[in-house]
C-alpha cells in the first residue's frame, strides 16, 4: 500500500467528528441512573440505619477500597495475571480448533461433538476434581478459564470461517487459488469480525471463571478474597472486591472492542457507512 | 492432423475456444432440468463474441462451464485445439457481482491473481498502478471498494480480471446491476479496452444494444433448455462508437436480433417448465 493511498482512503471515511457528540449524549443516560442508584442507596442505609456488614453503604465501601487499596491490588493482580493467562490459552486453543473444524470435515466430525458436550458438564463440578488432579496452584483456574472461554471463541470463528460469500469463492477459484490459498485469502479474513464477537463474550468468561476457579480453592485473588470476606463479615471489603471484579471485566471487554476498531478498519467503516445508508 | 510447414497459419486456423455438443442439466428434489441441450460455440482469437438469450436460458451456466467452474455432462470444450480440462483458473472470468475483497483497497483487490500466481506483491502492485488511469481509478488505489461507486467497482473487477494475464475472459453481464447512463459509458469504455488489449472476450449480456455494440458475433439461445438459435456477424466497422446505436445499419441487427430474442421469451413464457 502506498502511505498517499492510505491517507486518501482515510479521508474518504465517513468523517468521525460528530461521533463525539453522540457519545457524550449516549453516556450521558446511564451514567445519571448510576449516581441516581448509588444516591439512593447510600440515603436508604442512612436513613433505616442498616449495619455495615449487612448492607455497607457506597461511601462505606469506597473508604474500604482506598484503606485496603494494598489488599485490594494484590488480589487484583493475581486474578488478572490467572485472567490473561488462561485467556490467552482459551484464544490459541479456540481459533487452532475452529480453524481445523472449518478446513477439515473429518475434524469436524469428530471433534465438535466433544467441544459443545464439554460446555454441559457444569464447571462447580470440575472445578474441585481439578484441585484434586493438579493441585492448589495456578494450574486449576488456567484450565477453568480455558474450558468456558474456548467455547465462544470456536463457534463464533467456525461460524466466520463459512460466512463467505460461494461467488467469492468461485472468483477466486477462476484466478487460480488453491483451497489453502482460498482459505487464507477470503475465509480467515472473513472470520475475524467474528472471531472479534467470539472473542469479547470470551474475555468476559474469564473473569468468572478466574472467579470459579479462586472460589473452589485459592489462596489469593479478587475470587478468593471475597470467599474469605463473607463469613468474617466484611461486607464492605467483598463489595470492594466485587466492584474491582466488574470493572475489570468491562475495561479487557472494551480493550477488545478498542483493538477490533484498530485491526479491521474496513469493517467498522463499512459499518457506519451502512448504518448511514439506512437512516 | 496432417503434416504442416505454415504452423502458423495452422494455428490460426484453430479457434481459441471450441464448444461442441455441450449438455448440462441440473437435478434437484427428485426433478432434473435440462439446462443446456447441445450447444455449439466457437471463438476466434483476439474475438469478441456476446451471448445473449432470455432469462434462464442457461447463458450463465454457458460461460461457468467455460470458465471451468462447471463440468458439462456431455459435449467437448477445447482451448487452442486441445482439450481443456484442467481449465479452471486458466481462463479470465467476471462475474456480475464485483466480489471485491472489503479489507483490501482498490490496488491489493486488483492484484489478486498475479499474488495467487506467485508473484511478489511489490512487483504486481507497479504493474498494477501502471494501469490504474486506463481503468478510471487512479487517485482511488487506497481506497476501500465501499467507498467506490458501483461503475468504479466493475472497472476495479475488471483490472483484477486482466491483471490475471489470460488469453480469454469471460463476462456475465458486468454491468447488468449500473444505472442506464454508467452502463453506456462503460460500455464504450469496454470497446476502446478491448481494442488496446488484444484479448478474447466472451460476454453473457441480456442487453442486445450491448450484444451488438461491442460484438464482431453474437450467439442468441432459446429458451430453457438452451440450444443456439441463431449466430449473427456483426458487420459494423471498427472502431466503433456510441452514436452508432441509432445509425440504419445498428439499428437493422438489432431488429433481427430482438426478433429472435421475442420470440425465445414468448416461448419460456408459455412454458415456464419445459
Amino acid at each position: 500500500m502506498t502511505t498517499r493511498g492510505s491517507a486518501e482512503a482515510r479521508r474518504g471515511l465517513p468523517a468521525a467528528r460528530p461521533r463525539r457528540r453522540a457519545w457524550l449524549g449516549a453516556w450521558l443516560g446511564p451514567a445519571a441512573l448510576v449516581g441516581a442508584i448509588i444516591a439512593l442507596w447510600q440515603g436508604a442505609v442512612m436513613a433505616f440505619g442498616i449495619p455495615h456488614w449487612k448492607l455497607p453503604a457506597p461511601s462505606t465501601i469506597a473508604a474500604e477500597l482506598v484503606a485496603s487499596r494494598g489488599l485490594f491490588l494484590h488480589h487484583t493482580w493475581v486474578t488478572l495475571k490467572e485472567v490473561s493467562l488462561g485467556f490467552g490459552v482459551a484464544l490459541a486453543t479456540g481459533v487452532l480448533l475452529a480453524a481445523l473444524i472449518a478446513y477439515f470435515r473429518t475434524f469436524q466430525r469428530v471433534a465438535y461433538p466433544f467441544v459443545i458436550a464439554s460446555q454441559t458438564i457444569p464447571m462447580v463440578v470440575i472445578a474441585p476434581l481439578l484441585l484434586v488432579w493438579v493441585g492448589y496452584g495456578l494450574a486449576p483456574k488456567i484450565i477453568v478459564i480455558v474450558l468456558i472461554a474456548f467455547f465462544p471463541i470456536v463457534v463464533n470463528t467456525v461460524d466466520g470461517l463459512r460466512a463467505v460469500d460461494p461467488d467469492m469463492v468461485h472468483m477466486m477459484r477462476t484466478l487460480g487459488a488453491s483451497r489453502w490459498q482460498v482459505f487464507i485469502k477470503v475465509q480467515v479474513p472473513t472470520s475475524l469480525p467474528f472471531l472479534f464477537s467470539g472473542t469479547k463474550i470470551a474475555i468476559t468468561f474469564s473473569v468468572i471463571g478466574a472467579v470459579i476457579g479462586e472460589w473452589v480453592g485459592a489462596s489469593a485473588g479478587l475470587g478468593y478474597l471475597t470467599s474469605i470476606s463473607v463469613p468474617l463479615f466484611l461486607t464492605a471489603r467483598s463489595f470492594g472486591a466485587v466492584l474491582i471484579l466488574a470493572a475489570l471485566g468491562t475495561a479487557l471487554f472494551l480493550a477488545v472492542a478498542l483493538l477490533q476498531r484498530q485491526a479491521l478498519p474496513w469493517h467498522e467503516a463499512q459499518q457506519r457507512r451502512q448504518a448511514l445508508e439506512e437512516t | 492432423m496432417p503434416p504442416t510447414t505454415r504452423l502458423e497459419s495452422a494455428r490460426a486456423m484453430v479457434p481459441k475456444l471450441e464448444l461442441a455438443g455441450i449438455r448440462k442439466q441440473f437435478s434437484f428434489a427428485g426433478k432434473t432440468l435440462p439446462v443446456l441441450e447441445g450447444v455449439d460455440l466457437s471463438v476466434e482469437e483476439g474475438e469478441f463474441v456476446s451471448v445473449i438469450g432470455p432469462s434462464g436460458c442457461g447463458k450463465s451456466t454457458l460461460l461457468n462451464i467455460m470458465a471451468g467452474l462447471e463440468e458439462p455432462d456431455q459435449g467437448t470444450l477445447c482451448m487452442d485445439g486441445a482439450d481443456a480440462a484442467g481449465r479452471l483458473g486458466k481462463v479470465g472470468y467476471m462475474p456480475q457481482k464485483d466480489l471485491l475483497l472489503p479489507w483490501r483497497n482498490v490496488l491489493d483487490n486488483t492484484i489478486l491473481g498475479p499474488e495467487l500466481q506467485g508473484v511478489s506483491r511489490s512487483r504486481a502492485r507497479q504493474q498494477a498502478l501502471g494501469l490504474m488511469e486506463r481503468f478510471g481509478l487512479k487517485g482511488f488505489e487506497g481506497h476501500y471498494p465501499f467507498l467506490l461507486s458501483g461503475g468504479m467497482r466493475q472497472r476495479a473487477a475488471l483490472l483484477r480480471t486482466v491483471l490475471a494475464g489470460r488469453d480469454v475472459i469471460l463476462l456475465d453481464e458486468p454491468f447488468g446491476a449500473l444505472d442506464a447512463l454508467t452502463r453506456s459509458r462503460l460500455q464504450e469504455w469496454l470497446l476502446e479496452l478491448w481494442s488496446g488489449l488484444g484479448k478474447t472476450m466472451v460476454l453473457v449480456t441480456h442487453d442486445v444494444d450491448e450484444a451488438t455494440l461491442l460484438s464482431d458475433r453474437v450467439y442468441v439461445l432459446t429458451a430453457r433448455p438452451g440450444r443456439v438459435k441463431m449466430v449473427m456477424p456483426v458487420a459494423l466497422p471498427r472502431p466503433r462508437t456510441l452514436d452508432m446505436v441509432t445509425q440504419p445499419a445498428f439499428l437493422s441487427l438489432k431488429a433481427s436480433l430482438m426478433t429472435a430474442l421475442r420470440e425465445e421469451d414468448l416461448r419460456a413464457q408459455e412454458e415456464p417448465w419445459r
